[in-house]
């Protein structure tokens, strides 16, 4: 009977604490998920912040996103500000994109603002770093605001981001990715790049980084060209557009140039110290699939190899052309830095390296093969 | 004392050492190596699992001098009834004091990663239910639980395999650029993360089949080691050394980095997982420390004992108050552990001169 009362006793004093919960309950009706968050400069070195959060509440009509804005020294503090506007309470968990401003990027604190998503581990350190070409700010209030007949700026944006990736158009750069490049020695980021038209937001290419700064951005074709040069470009949708050989009479644009789906087999890149100078040496083999040519002869075996001979060449001078840009730029994003620290510690270390790479003879060869070219004779 | 709840088979054994140095072991060794040897800690991690492989065979080759005899009896065999009795009481301590200090670590993790808001108190209370459950029955219960550190294992192998498309070699290059003085620096952590292969000198006597626990034991060992290697060479690769010394728990940062389909928050599983194994550091380090005091106390099993044993557990594990604070207490922790260690080794040599009580039986 005694043990019986204790038992009891017992029970009754653990239960309130077990049906209690805990302390750090979350009500999903009661709260707001950010998912995109647009950042810019404002006066006296502070930032321009802009939110979005989807309403998920059946009251609310007309309106799909709430947007607010705030200029801020932190970003952490942007948050408590809108804590205090914002119809819920926000949590940044499930955050998909972080919009910076090309003026932000130029002065190298993205990595320092990405800090916060890194130090509280309810955020999402898979959020895109992406740079926008314009005012990040406007794309979210734009984009909202006129494209009604598109889905909500973040699953919008995430789904072109997603695409673009596949097609071998930019570089997939998520938080962590962008904050370990930016510490590791030999080696530079780059972003995504978008920019909002009058009906749509488009992926206009890759934004070049050199030692934390945006320094330059290239276009998705280059970006194309630079994944083959820095990881590979199987499995990718990459579309080429390549001039082809035409005759004299051949003046219309569909008669002078040819889509083609490329496609990597390999990639290698030798480096040495010659004269105390970096010689790297980029090896790519691709093939390609002739998706949108003229009415000719590709059966052809003669055909084929000149077609192959005239685009791969093409290949090489764009290559080379982007090479030559990204030294100039002392943007280093195929990590060429990385692989001498790896390989010539010693000279490495001597160096500075983006001064070094500047002067580094880096030459792209490549190889082209047109193995497919679909159901046309 | 009930001696069948206590008695554990040598595999179960393998299964508790394993998890009383990996639990909270391996939580913080990448970023702790990348601080003091840069991207050699694999080679650290796999210098210093050979040599305490090697002071694991020589604490089994000490208690199977010792037929049936656990190192509180061998002490007073070695150095009488005294000072043995006061070495036994600073045995205890060791242990007691690795509890308070792996409870701490890892309520710290899910301060830092779960529940900011919930108060540590109220973690160590619900952290330790299990635990006091488990001690309450025995050895035997605590060893069937720590096999769950398998199932914890292959799940980080798992995700080791999964980000092996992001791993970039350079980073581990040049290998051995830290040289011997990388891996000389690197010993507190490295041993840290290797403690707990000393409870078989306490629970020894336990041991059904003493015969295989030579071979266990140092597989027990074994395990960790390479565990420890791959994890440092994956973290490596991933993150980069730079990027490593900023992180504080860089497995759960990887678990953070990959992009999981439909599961999207891959660390929420990787923590649902993690916990119970780090949750058997404890346990293990708790029972094996109860165990100890009531066999050194001759103590009767009573509730009273547990609790008055628990609460003390908790207020102590609450003295370090920071990340910084509990670094400070592992290195007391990871010196005393390299003293008990050549304590063993050296009581394994005394036992060749003074050799009362010696009755070798494997």
């Amino acid at each position: 009977m005694y043990k019986g009362i204790k038992k009891t006793f017992l029970l009754l004093i653990v239960i309130p604490f077990i049906l209690c919960g805990c302390w750090d309950e979350v009500l999903v009706e009661k709260i707001s998920f950010l998912t995109i968050l647009g950042i810019e400069g404002a006066p006296q070195g502070n930032l321009e912040v802009t939110y979005g959060m989807p309403l998920i509440d059946p009251d609310v009509k007309g309106s799909r996103v709430e947007i607010l804005d705030a200029q801020t020294n932190l970003l952490k503090m942007s948050t408590v500000s809108f804590d205090k506007r914002a119809s819920k309470e926000l949590l940044a968990g499930k955050i998909q994109l972080f919009l910076y401003s090309k003026e932000i990027a130029g002065e190298g604190r993205i990595a320092g603002i990405n800090s916060v998503l890194e130090r509280d581990k309810t955020n999402a350190m898979l959020t895109w770093v992406i740079v926008v070409d314009g005012s990040p700010r406007s794309l979210i209030h734009q984009s909202e605001e006129n494209f009604k007949d598109k889905p909500i700026t973040s699953t919008y944006v995430n789904s072109l981001l997603d695409r673009a990736v596949r097609s071998g158009n930019i570089i997939e750069t998520r938080v962590f990715k962008y904050d370990l490049i930016n510490m590791a020695p030999g080696i530079d980021n780059t972003t995504p790049m978008i920019k909002i038209t009058d009906k749509s937001i488009e992926v206009t290419g890759s934004a070049l980084f050199s030692e934390g700064k945006m320094v330059g951005n290239i276009n998705v074709q280059d970006s194309g060209l630079l994944i083959a040069m820095m990881k590979t470009l199987k499995h990718k949708q990459y579309v080429y557009n390549a001039r082809i050989p035409a005759s004299a009479e051949e003046t219309y644009s569909e008669k002078l140039s040819s889509a083609i789906h490329i496609s990597q087999n390999s990639k290698k890149i030798n480096i040495s110290i010659k004269n105390n100078k970096p010689v790297v040496d980029i090896y790519l083999d691709l093939t390609g699939y002739a998706d949108d040519y003229k009415w000719d002869h590709l059966n052809n075996q003669n055909e084929v190899i000149k077609v192959s001979n005239y685009v791969q060449e093409q290949l090489r001078q764009d290559c080379q052309k982007l090479i030559e840009y990204m030294q100039f730029k002392e943007s280093d994003p195929i990590g060429i830095g990385d692989m001498v620290r790896a390989k010539h510690n010693s000279y490495f270390k001597s160096v500075d390296w983006h001064t070094a790479y500047k002067g580094a003879a880096i030459t792209a060869h490549v190889k082209f093969n047109l193995i497919e070219y679909g159901d046309i004779q | 004392m009930d001696k069948r709840k206590n008695n554990i088979t040598s595999a179960q054994l393998m299964g508790l050492i394993i998890s009383i140095q990996v639990g909270v072991g391996m939580i913080g060794l990448p970023s702790n190596l990348a601080t003091i040897c840069g991207h050699d800690g694999w080679i650290s991690a796999l210098i210093y699992g050979i040599i305490i492989t090697a002071v694991i065979a020589l604490i089994i080759k000490l208690m199977n001098r010792y037929n049936n005899k656990s190192l509180y009896e061998i002490n007073k065999l070695l150095y009488g009834k005294y000072l043995g009795g006061l070495l036994n009481l600073l045995i205890v301590l060791y242990l007691w004091y690795s509890v308070c200090l792996c409870l701490r670590s890892y309520i710290n993790v899910i301060h830092a990663d779960l529940l900011r808001s919930t108060p540590t108190f109220v973690l160590c209370v619900f952290t330790l239910i299990p635990t006091c459950y488990l001690a309450w029955y025995g050895l035997k219960y605590v060893t069937r639980f720590a096999q769950m550190i398998y199932l914890s294992i292959c799940f980080c192998l798992i995700l080791f395999f999964l980000v092996f498309s992001d791993l970039r070699l350079n980073f581990l290059m040049p290998i051995a650029q830290s040289g011997i003085e990388g891996i000389k620096a690197s010993f507190s952590p490295c041993i840290f993360a290797f403690l707990g292969y000393q409870v078989i000198s306490v629970i020894y006597p336990e041991i059904t089949n003493k015969q295989k626990a030579m071979k266990f034991a140092i597989g027990a060992n074994i395990i960790t080691t390479i565990f420890y290697v791959i994890m440092l060479l994956v973290t490596t690769s991933f993150f980069g050394e730079e990027m490593l010394k900023k992180s504080i728990y860089p497995m759960i940062k990887l678990s953070r980095s990959y992009r999981a389909p439909i599961i999207e928050r891959m660390d929420v599983l990787f923590i649902s997982v993690w916990l119970p194994a780090m949750a058997m550091s404890i346990a293990g380090y708790f029972s094996v420390t109860y165990y100890s005091i009531r066999k050194l106390l001759n103590l009767k099993k009573k509730v009273i004992h547990l609790i008055v044993f628990t609460l003390i557990t908790i207020l102590l594990s609450n003295v370090p108050k920071s990340i910084s604070n509990i670094k400070i207490y592992t290195n007391i922790m990871t010196i005393s552990g390299t003293i008990f260690s050549i304590f063993l080794v050296t009581c394994y040599l005394v036992s060749f001169i003074r050799k009362k009580g010696v009755n070798p039986h494997v």
